[in-house]
C-alpha cells in the first residue's frame, strides 16, 4: 500500500566523503574565490566577456565587414586623406610647428581684441608687413601657396 | 496557363519562369537581390513598402505583385529603379528611427536594415518623426512600439488572413497611421489570442517578444536613458560621417550576436499539429520562438502555447534528483541508487508474478525513440505486452475506425489537403482551441477560397460560429446523423459508384445496415432537423473534395470507434479518399501521441502496427531481440487499472503521464495506485501520479534532448537539443537504457539515431527513415519506403488491405449514458486554447495564467436564469462518481442543459473527479464525454468572472481582408512611385 505523499519537502542528500575534502579546500580559499567570482561575474554581466568571445568566434565575419566597409570609395578617400595628414604632420619639425601654433594662437587672440571699427590704411598695412614676425609668416604662406601649384608649373 | 514555362528578359539576359510566378519570385530564384520589406514568402505581396520596384518595358511596377509574362523585358538593376527604391526606403525611414546597434532586432534578419544597407543609403532624406502614440506593452508576451512601426502591414496580413483572428488592422485615416487592435483598444483589451504571428513576421522592432527585449545584443540591455544618449550622439555626427560606418558597426555587432544567440530547430510539445520552429536561446534563457516559412506543418504559424508557453522548462519546480519513498516523504537519491532500486524491485515482481504483472506506460510527449525503447523494455526485458500510451485516452477509437475501413490508423493526407478541400466537416472538434494552428488553415480557406465548413458540436465555439452549417446534435449521437446523411446520399443515387465498385468491399451489407438510419430516425435521436441533414448531404454532393476532421467529441464516447467508422464509411460512399484534398483526419491531441503508438508502445502492436498475434511478425522481433514475447496482447493503460484491482498488475512504470488527473475517474485511479507493490514515475515535475510512486526519476524536457516526433499528419520530424539537460535530469531514453542494462541486457545506444536505425530495420512503414533524411526542417510522412519516398497522402492507388480495397463496416447505434432525474445536466469537457490538459506546464507561464487563471463551468443563460446563478458564483458539480467545486461562467457558447468545463485544473476542481469507468468496448477509451451531473450552488460571496477582462473571448474582432493597401494609396500624402 503506497499512500499518496503530500509532504514534498526533501531531506538533504548525504554528501560523499571525497566531496567533503574538496569543499573544505574550497572553503579555506573562499575570500579569494569570491573576489575572483565577483570580478568574473562583473565581466560577464557587463557583457565584456560575451563581446570578446563573440569577436573571437566571429573574427572572419568581423574582418570581412570592416574590410568591405573600408574598401568603399568614400571610406578609401577618408583613409587616404587621413594618411596624408599623418604624412604632412610627421614631416614638420615639431619646434617650427610649436612656434607656428603658438603664434597662430596669440594672433587669433590679438585679432579678436582689435576693435572691428578700426580701419587699416595702406601705410598701416605696409608697416605691419615690415614687422619681422609678419614678414616671416607671409614668407611661409607664399611658400605653401607655391607648393599647391600644379607640378608642371613648378618646373 | 498557370505553371506553364515562359521566358523573360532580366537585365538583358533570358530566363525561364513559370506562368503565375511574380517578378520577385523569379528574380530571387535566379539570385537577383531585389530589396523587399513588406513582402514575406508566407504572406505574399502586400504592396505597402514600394522597395521592390522594377522597370518592365519602360514602366515602373512592383516586383512582388506583378506576374511574369512572356517576353517581358525587366530591368532589375538600372540607375532609375535603384533611385526609386531608395526613395521608397527613405519614405519608410520617416517612420522608423535607425539605432540598429542597440536594437534587439539587429539579428541579421531585419528587412529594413538589410534594405538600407543594400541600397547604400548614406543620408536620411526625410528625417524620422515620432508618431504621437505611446508604446503598448499591455500584453504579457509582446510589445508594440508605434514609433518603430513602418506600416508595412505584415502583422495585419498575418493576423487577418493567416491566423484569421482578425484583430489587427492599420488605421490609414489618421494623420499618422498606426496598427490598431480591434476597434482601437489596448492590446490586452482586444481579441488578440497571443498567437504571436504578428511578432514573428514584423520585419523591424515594432512588435517584439518581451523575452528578447534587452537581451539580444551586447548593448541592447543598456539602461533606457543611457541608450537614448548613445543614439543621440551617433545621430548628431551622422551628417558628417554618413550612415555607412554606423551601418558597418551594426553589421559587425549583428554578426557577433551569433555567439550570443543560439538558434535551434525543435518541434512543439503541446498538441499534435507538430509546429516546428527555431528556438533562440542564450544559455538556458529562452529569447524567442521563431517559426520559419519552411516549417512543414505550420509555416510561420504558432499558437500562444507554442510561441510563449515555455516557462515550465526553467521552472524551479523541476525535479533535479531521483527521489525515493521513505516513509511518508520522499528523499533525494543518487541515480545509481534509484536505478538499482527500480531494477531490483521490478526483478522481484517479475520473478514472483511474471512479466505480465507489470504495466509500462510510455509518454505521448516523449520521442519515438523513447517509445520504441519502452516497448522493447516491456517485451524483451520483462516478456510482456503490457505497454501502452495515452492515445488510449483520446484517439484510439479513431484509429480503430480507420483500421476497420481503410487500413492505416493515421490521417489520410496532410494539413495542406485540409486547406485544399472544397468542404471541411468538423465533428466533435473544437479545432480553433485544441489545434489552433491547423484551424487557421481551415479559417483561411473558408475566408479567402470559398471553402465550405460544416461543424457538428455541442458548443457554439469559434469554428461553429464561422460554419456555413452548424449542427448541434444531442450528446453522443453523431453516429446517427452521419449514417443518416450517408443513407440519404445513397438513396438519392449520389454515391460514387465507380469508386465503390473498384475500390471498396462490402457495399451491399453496409447498405442493409443503414436501413434504420432514416432522416426521421436521425431527427428523433439527434434533434437535427431533416431539412438540415438534406442540406448537409447536398453540400457533400456538390463538393469535389471533402475532408472530415474529428477529435475527442467523437472518440471519448462508448461509441467512439463506431462513430469514427461512420465517418470513414461516409467518405468511402462519396469517393472522398485517395485524392488530394480528401480523406479522414482524426486530430491527434499530444505532440507525439501518433508516434508513440506508431513506434510500438501499444499493447497489441509492435512498431509500425505489426500485430503481436501474428506468429511470423512476433518471431521476427523475438529473433532480433533474442527473447520470447507473449502472443496475446497485453493490458492497456486504461484497463490495467482494473488489472490492479483484480490483482493482475502489481507494478507500473509510468513515463510522463498524469494518470491520476487525466485518466477517467480520478478517485478510482488513486485508489488503485495505492495498492500497487511498486510504482516508478518518470517526469519533469512531481505530478499527482508521482505522489504515489516509490521511485521518481527526473526526466529532461524535449528542449534538452534529441529525437523525433510524429504529428497528426504522420509527419516524422527531428528535434535538436536546444540546451543542456538541467543538472540532475536525464533523457528518458537514457533512463530506460540504464534500467535495461541493470536488468542484464547489453543495450548500447549512443544516440537516438541508433534507436531509429533499429526501429526502421524492423518496421516496413519506417524502412526509409533515418536522421540524415530528417535533417533541419526536413520531414517524412510514413509509410516511408527504403529509398526515402514518403506518403504525404494515402490511398491514391490502394488501401492498406491485402487486396488493396477498402471495407465498408456496418454499424448499429447504442444510446450513450444520458441525463436522468437525479443527474439532470450534461457536462461536456475539453481544452481551452491557452492551456494544455491539467496545465502542469502552461500554468508555469505567468502570462498564460494571467489570461486564463483557472477552470470554470460554462452555463447557458437560460440554465443560469433557471438556477439563479450568475458568472462568479461557485457551484458543486456532482456525478455518480465524484464531485468538484468550480466557478460559473454564463455564456451562449453552451445552450440548454448542456454545460462545459475545461480540463485545465487539478485538485478539487479537476474534471476527472467526476468522470466514470465507462469506456469504448473496442478501443477501451474512457467515455469522458458521457457525463450526467447535477449542480448545487455554494453559498458565499460571488467571485469575479473566471475569465478576466483581458481574456480575448470578451472582445470583438475587426475582420477585413488584408491590410487594405488601397486606403494608403488614396491618402493625399501618398505619391505613386509606379508608372502606367
Amino acid at each position: 500500500m503506497s499512500k499518496m505523499i503530500e509532504n514534498l519537502s526533501l531531506e538533504k542528500e548525504e554528501r560523499m566523503p571525497d566531496l567533503d575534502i574538496v569543499m573544505k579546500d574550497v572553503m579555506s580559499r573562499m575570500d579569494d574565490i569570491m573576489a575572483f567570482m565577483e570580478t568574473l561575474s562583473l565581466i560577464r554581466s557587463s557583457g565584456i566577456m560575451d563581446l570578446l568571445r563573440a569577436i573571437l568566434e566571429n573574427r572572419e565575419d568581423v574582418t570581412r565587414i570592416v574590410v568591405d566597409e573600408a574598401s568603399k570609395k568614400v571610406n578609401m578617400n577618408f583613409i587616404r586623406n587621413a594618411l596624408s595628414i599623418y604624412t604632412f604632420l610627421s614631416s614638420i619639425d615639431p619646434d617650427v610647428m610649436r612656434n607656428f601654433m603658438k603664434n597662430a594662437g596669440e594672433s587669433l587672440t590679438s585679432a579678436k581684441m582689435t576693435k572691428q571699427t578700426d580701419g587699416i590704411g595702406i601705410m598701416k598695412l605696409y608697416s605691419i608687413i615690415k614687422q619681422p614676425g609678419t614678414f616671416e609668416a607671409m614668407r611661409i604662406m607664399l611658400k605653401i601657396l607655391s607648393g599647391l601649384a600644379p607640378e608642371e608649373k613648378k618646373k | 496557363m498557370k505553371g506553364e514555362k515562359i521566358s523573360i528578359m532580366m537585365d538583358g539576359k533570358k530566363y525561364e519562369a513559370l506562368d503565375g510566378q511574380t517578378i520577385l519570385q523569379v528574380s530571387m530564384q535566379y539570385g537577383f537581390d531585389i530589396p523587399h520589406v513588406c513582402y514575406h514568402p508566407s504572406l505574399g505581396s502586400i504592396e505597402t513598402c514600394d522597395t521592390c520596384m522594377v522597370d518592365v518595358n519602360g514602366k515602373i511596377v512592383r516586383a512582388c505583385s506583378t506576374p511574369v509574362s512572356n517576353d517581358m523585358n525587366i530591368s532589375v538593376t538600372s540607375e532609375k529603379v535603384l533611385n526609386i527604391r531608395k526613395e521608397a526606403t527613405q519614405r519608410i525611414l520617416h517612420n522608423h528611427e535607425l539605432y540598429c546597434t542597440v536594437c534587439d532586432n539587429n539579428n541579421g534578419d531585419c528587412a529594413l536594415h538589410n534594405t538600407v544597407d543594400q541600397l547604400g543609403i548614406e543620408v536620411q532624406k526625410y528625417p524620422f518623426e515620432p508618431k504621437p502614440y505611446p508604446v503598448d506593452d499591455s500584453n504579457p508576451f509582446y510589445v508594440y512600439d508605434p514609433n518603430q512601426c513602418i506600416l508595412c502591414g505584415r502583422c495585419v496580413e498575418a493576423c487577418q488572413d493567416v491566423q484569421v483572428n482578425e484583430t489587427l488592422s492599420i488605421d490609414w485615416s489618421r494623420e499618422r497611421p498606426r496598427v490598431i487592435w480591434d476597434h482601437d483598444v489596448p492590446i490586452n483589451e482586444s481579441s488578440c489570442v497571443s498567437c504571436g504571428h504578428c511578432v514573428t513576421v514584423c520585419p523591424v522592432n515594432a512588435l517584439m517578444e518581451k523575452t528578447i527585449i534587452g537581451r539580444a545584443g551586447f548593448l541592447t540591455g543598456v539602461e533606457g536613458k543611457t541608450k537614448r544618449k548613445m543614439i543621440d550622439i551617433v545621430k548628431s555626427v551622422e551628417p558628417e560621417i554618413t550612415m555607412g560606418p554606423v551601418m558597418a558597426i551594426s553589421n559587425i555587432e549583428s554578426k557577433l550576436r551569433k555567439s550570443r544567440i543560439k538558434k535551434t530547430k525543435t518541434v512543439c510539445t503541446y498538441c499534435g499539429v507538430g509546429c516546428s520552429f527555431e528556438m533562440w536561446t542564450n544559455g538556458r534563457e529562452i529569447l524567442k520562438v521563431q517559426p520559419q516559412p519552411e516549417s512543414p506543418a505550420n509555416g510561420i504559424s504558432t499558437c500562444i502555447k507554442g510561441k510563449f508557453g515555455w516557462d515550465f522548462v526553467n521552472s524551479s519546480e523541476r525535479i533535479t534528483s531521483p527521489l525515493i519513498r521513505d516513509g511518508e516523504r520522499f528523499r533525494k537519491a543518487t541515480w545509481d541508487e534509484a536505478i538499482d532500486l527500480v531494477v531490483s524491485r521490478l526483478s522481484q515482481i517479475k520473478e514472483k508474478y511474471g512479466g505480465d504483472a507489470i504495466e509500462f506506460i510510455a509518454s505521448s510527449k516523449g520521442t519515438n525513440e523513447e517509445a520504441y525503447l519502452m516497448q522493447k523494455l516491456a517485451r524483451q526485458v520483462f516478456g510482456t505486452n503490457n505497454v501502452d500510451n495515452s492515445s488510449r485516452f483520446c484517439q484510439a477509437p479513431a484509429t480503430t475506425g480507420l483500421w476497420r475501413t481503410v487500413g492505416y490508423g493515421g490521417d489520410a493526407g496532410s494539413i495542406q489537403d485540409i486547406y485544399n478541400a472544397d468542404l471541411v466537416i468538423a465533428v466533435g472538434t473544437n479545432t480553433a482551441e485544441s489545434h489552433p494552428v491547423l484551424a487557421t488553415r481551415v479559417k483561411r480557406a473558408h475566408k479567402l477560397n470559398g471553402q465550405k465548413l460544416i461543424v457538428s458540436d455541442l458548443r457554439k465555439h469559434e469554428m461553429a460560429r464561422r460554419a456555413d452549417i452548424f449542427l448541434h446534435p444531442k450528446p453522443g449521437t453523431d453516429l446517427v446523423w452521419l449514417s443518416a446523411v450517408t443513407k440519404y446520399i445513397i438513396d438519392q443515387g449520389w454515391e460514387n459508384r465507380e469508386f465503390i465498385r473498384d475500390r471498396v468491399n462490402g457495399f451491399d451489407d453496409y447498405v442493409k445496415s443503414l436501413k434504420k438510419f432514416t432522416l426521421e430516425f436521425a431527427e428523433e435521436i439527434t434533434g437535427i432537423k431533416k431539412e438540415t441533414l438534406v442540406k448537409v448531404a447536398e453540400y457533400i454532393r456538390d463538393a469535389k473534395r471533402v475532408s472530415i476532421l474529428w477529435a475527442m467529441g467523437v472518440t471519448q464516447h462508448q461509441m467512439g470507434s463506431d462513430t469514427s467508422t461512420a465517418i470513414s464509411n461516409l467518405l468511402l460512399v462519396t469517393g472522398n479518399y485517395g485524392r488530394r484534398g480528401t480523406g479522414a483526419y482524426p486530430l491527434r491531441g499530444h505532440n507525439n501521441v501518433q508516434g508513440t503508438s506508431d513506434f510500438g508502445a501499444m499493447n497489441a502492436y509492435f512498431p509500425g502496427y505489426q500485430s503481436v498475434t501474428n506468429d511470423e511478425i512476433r518471431k521476427k522481433f523475438e529473433k532480433a531481440w533474442n527473447c520470447h514475447i507473449p502472443e496475446k496482447p497485453g493490458l492497456d493503460n486504461n484497463t490495467c487499472l482494473e488489472g490492479i484491482m483484480n490483482g493482475k498488475i502489481r507494478a507500473m512504470y509510468v513515463i510522463g503521464e498524469e494518470l491520476v488527473e487525466t485518466g477517467s475517474d480520478s478517485n478510482f485511479i488513486a485508489s488503485q495506485l495505492e495498492t500497487l507493490d511498486f510504482l516508478v514515475v518518470e517526469d519533469i515535475f512531481i505530478s499527482e501520479t508521482a505522489k504515489f510512486a516509490d521511485v521518481i526519476l527526473p526526466a529532461c524536457t524535449s528542449l534538452e534532448k534529441e529525437g523525433t516526433f510524429v504529428n497528426t499528419e504522420r509527419r516524422i520530424q527531428r528535434i535538436y537539443r536546444v540546451m543542456d539537460p538541467l543538472p540532475g535530469t536525464r533523457p528518458d531514453w537514457e533512463i530506460i537504457q540504464s534500467i535495461a542494462r541493470g536488468m542484464g541486457y547489453d543495450w548500447d545506444y549512443r544516440h537516438p539515431s541508433d534507436i531509429m536505425e533499429e526501429a526502421a530495420s524492423l518496421s516496413p512503414i519506417f524502412s526509409g527513415v533515418n536522421y540524415e533524411r530528417l535533417e533541419g526542417f526536413k520531414s517524412l510522412q510514413w509509410p516511408v519506403s527504403k529509398d526515402g519516398n514518403d506518403s504525404p497522402f494515402l490511398y491514391e492507388k490502394e488501401f492498406n488491405f491485402p487486396d488493396g480495397k477498402a471495407k465498408f463496416y456496418p454499424l448499429s447505434y447504442t444510446p450513450p449514458l444520458s441525463v436522468d432525474s437525479e443527474f439532470d445536466l450534461h457536462l461536456n469537457n475539453g481544452r481551452v486554447m491557452e492551456h494544455f490538459h491539467e496545465g502542469n506546464e502552461t500554468y508555469k507561464s505567468p502570462g498564460i495564467k494571467e489570461i486564463v487563471p483557472g477552470t470554470f463551468l460554462e452555463l447557458s443563460p437560460e440554465l443560469a436564469e433557471q438556477r439563479g446563478l450568475s458568472t462568479g458564483d461557485e457551484v458543486r458539480v456532482i456525478s455518480k462518481w465524484g464531485d468538484a467545486r468550480v466557478t460559473v461562467l454564463v455564456t451562449d457558447r453552451v445552450s440548454g442543459n448542456e454545460m462545459y468545463m475545461p480540463m485545465n485544473s487539478s485538485g478539487d476542481s479537476a474534471i476527472n473527479r467526476l468522470t466514470s469507468r465507462l469506456m469504448d468496448p473496442t478501443a477501451h477509451t474512457p467515455a469522458y464525454k458521457e457525463l450526467p451531473v447535477r449542480i448545487e450552488k455554494i453559498s458565499g460571496k460571488r467571485k469575479q468572472s473566471p475569465l478576466p477582462k483581458s481574456n480575448p473571448r470578451n472582445a470583438t474582432p475587426n475582420p477585413q481582408v488584408g491590410v487594405l493597401v488601397e486606403e494608403k494609396w488614396k491618402r493625399p500624402d501618398y505619391e505613386e512611385l509606379t508608372s502606367g
